[in-house]
């Protein structure tokens, strides 16, 4: 599996290098677009995959990100790389208030205060018209100065972000701490009685995937010029989960496939309609039930299968 | 006495709203006790009884109220149907992490629901017609008598099922499987058709509370949220899996938002009960009713 990851990583690194050579400008939109999916499903994919925190307030954080970052940017005049970071830490310190609020609980009760937050924070910013514009959204200066066609600035910039982020993710699960998540997913009472805190490092956890969320809000923000409730939907948090879901939950490769495929195909297909949703939510129950893995787990048994298969040809072989 | 009317007025109709809200949250706490599990797509089963009791009494022309029965019969069926397929694993051991399976399957079922439901009946909002029409005068205030009748039957529902739960051989069944499932199980109470049982009965009141407010407010795919999420705010509050607490709860719920509505903003009304959780999660977090005992 290991092997099969790195190759796939290298593929899709190589046609990342690739692509502003041969694509146009709308292609690399939507690769920018899928971009900002892959970091959102990945650090979601932080918190719900390997410490076992399911929320449902990710995309309402990213909005949030998005709109301190947006204001500051718009009102005060900071130039959006820093304002970005503003946005990031703002989102970071709201999740580790909504963490210190609920994770000393069950896991149903981070659910059930996320899914609550989420609706209600939309509800406030699409009223709230004097300060956040509504429903209409609020338009904010670009990252790249005023000019358009600078969408090879703006895809170089998205991706290296996610680079940055898919690397931390990785260095932190790989390290100490992602043990001690990893360990308290799988049993929280004997990881508290190991000597774990259990509390402060869900804390953490959830602090640092929702300040990712809020840097790739507040990018996506600075990209479309435009920050909307839209953002805060329960369905774009229904699209994200999708993607982390489907393409295997607690996977490094799953977020990345789930989250670059999930986003091409509703790009595509959106002139059908909205039904790409409904399969959408459709396949992730169908997941859920048959296939907990996703792809990745599809993957790692096709692999393990080629290697077993080899294994028994060498032992006739040598027989 | 004038002065205070509208502030009378206001309050009613937050008992009214409260107690199908209440009904809802019932709902949730029988699959929450029976099953241990919160189920995300109570809102999506609210919706479903809306539209199916839109179209008995709009495109069949039927009375409202017979819509009202179709609707909580439809949605336990599909409530029954939908625990089968989905949720049995959960006690077939084939599930490693248990709340992480039922959040994101419940919450995967509303995702498809809402937009099966925007697929098939379209965005658009419709109104479905009134139980009955007219108002009643109590001198100081005046009620719309459709929406006392969707009260009266709301809590007609609901003394329904607390006989149910309390009185006859199926609410003791299912009462026994709340408090031990193995026990249970080893008595010879039939656990996994009782969990499908409980789950549809969970899902026909959320279908009842939205075919009782479907003629109230408008009826269109996404309109469980919102009463979904006041149902979750009053489990919390009243004690996850406490029956008491979710009735109790659902009316503190009511009462809360109008007087928010009275006394702040109409705007904000669906920020009150926000406000509310975050105060109990703060001071109390068991909840109002401490544990979640399930006949208490």
């Amino acid at each position: 599996m290991e092997q099969l990851e790195k190759k796939m990583v290298l593929g899709l690194l190589l046609v990342a290098l690739v692509l502003p050579l041969f694509a146009n400008e709308y292609t690399l939109h939507i690769v920018i677009l899928a971009c900002f999916y892959v970091i959102l499903s990945s650090s979601w994919n932080l918190l719900a995959g390997y410490s076992g925190q399911v929320s449902f307030a990710h995309m309402a954080l990213a909005s949030l990100g998005a709109y301190t970052s947006g204001l500051l940017s718009l009102k005060l005049g900071i130039h959006p790389v820093i304002s970005m970071l503003c946005g990031s830490l703002v989102t970071g310190l709201v999740g580790m208030l909504i963490g210190i609020l609920t994770l000393r609980m069950s896991g149903s009760y981070l659910a059930l205060t996320t899914i609550a937050f989420s609706e209600i924070y939309r509800i406030v910013i699409s009223l709230e018209y004097e300060i956040t514009n509504g429903q209409v959204g609020l338009s904010v200066p670009g990252l790249f100065g005023e000019s358009g066609s600078k969408v090879t600035y703006y895809y170089t910039a998205i991706a290296l972000v996610v680079m940055i982020v898919l690397i931390g993710i990785q260095k932190l699960v790989k390290s100490d701490f992602g043990l001690t998540i990893r360990a308290i997913r799988e049993d929280e009472t004997a990881a508290a009685a190991m000597g774990t805190k259990v509390v402060r490092h869900k804390v953490i956890v959830f602090a640092i995937s929702s300040a990712i969320a809020g840097l790739a809000g507040a990018f996506l923000a600075h990209y479309t010029l435009l920050v909307s409730p839209e953002m805060a939907t329960i369905t774009e948090m229904g699209i994200v989960i999708s993607m982390s879901v489907i393409g295997g939950l607690g996977t490094f490769i799953g977020p990345l496939l789930g989250g670059v495929s999930l986003s091409l195909i509703s790009e595509y297909v959106k002139e059908f309609g909205n039904y790409h949703l409904m399969v959408f939510g459709l396949i992730l129950v169908l997941v859920m039930r048959f296939s907990p893995m996703g792809i990745a787990g599809v993957l790692a048994s096709f692999g393990t299968r080629k290697r077993k298969e080899t294994s028994v040809q060498q032992i006739k072989k040598e027989v | 006495m004038n002065e205070l009317s509208p502030m009378l007025a206001q309050l009613v109709n937050g008992l009214i709203i409260g107690s199908i809200y209440g009904l809802m949250a019932l709902g949730l706490t029988i699959i929450f006790g029976v099953l241990k599990i919160v189920n995300f797509s109570h809102g999506e089963f609210y919706m479903l009884g809306a539209y199916v009791s839109y179209f008995v009494s709009q495109t069949m022309g039927l009375h409202p109220i017979l819509g009202i029965f179709v609707a909580i019969l439809a949605t336990f069926i599909i409530g029954m149907l939908i625990e089968k397929a989905l949720l049995t694993p959960l006690f077939e051991n084939k599930v490693e992490r248990k709340d992480e399976y039922a959040l994101l399957i419940t919450f995967g079922l509303s995702l498809f629901l809402i937009n099966m439901a925007l697929a098939v009946f379209g965005p658009f909002q419709k109104s479905a017609p009134a139980l009955t029409s007219g108002v009643i005068n109590l001198g100081v205030i005046t009620l719309s008598s459709g929406k006392v009748l969707a009260a009266v039957i709301a809590i007609g529902v609901l003394l329904c099922t607390l006989f149910i739960i309390n009185k006859t051989w199926l609410g003791t069944a299912l009462r026994a499987i709340s408090q031990d499932r193995d026990a249970s199980a080893i008595m010879g109470i039939n656990a996994k058709r009782l969990g499908s049982i409980a789950f549809g009965l969970g899902a026909c009141m959320a279908g009842a509370a939205g075919a009782l407010l479907g003629p109230v407010f408008l009826v269109y795919p996404i309109m469980g949220t919102v009463p979904a999420i006041k149902s979750f705010v009053i489990i919390v509050l009243g004690s996850m899996g406490s029956i008491k607490g979710a009735i109790y709860g659902s009316l503190l719920v009511g009462i809360v938002e109008s007087m928010g509505v009275f006394l702040l903003s109409p705007a904000y009304r669906d920020v009150y009960s926000f406000l509310i959780l975050i105060l109990i999660l703060l001071f109390k977090p068991k909840g109002l009713f401490g544990g979640a005992q399930w006949n208490n």
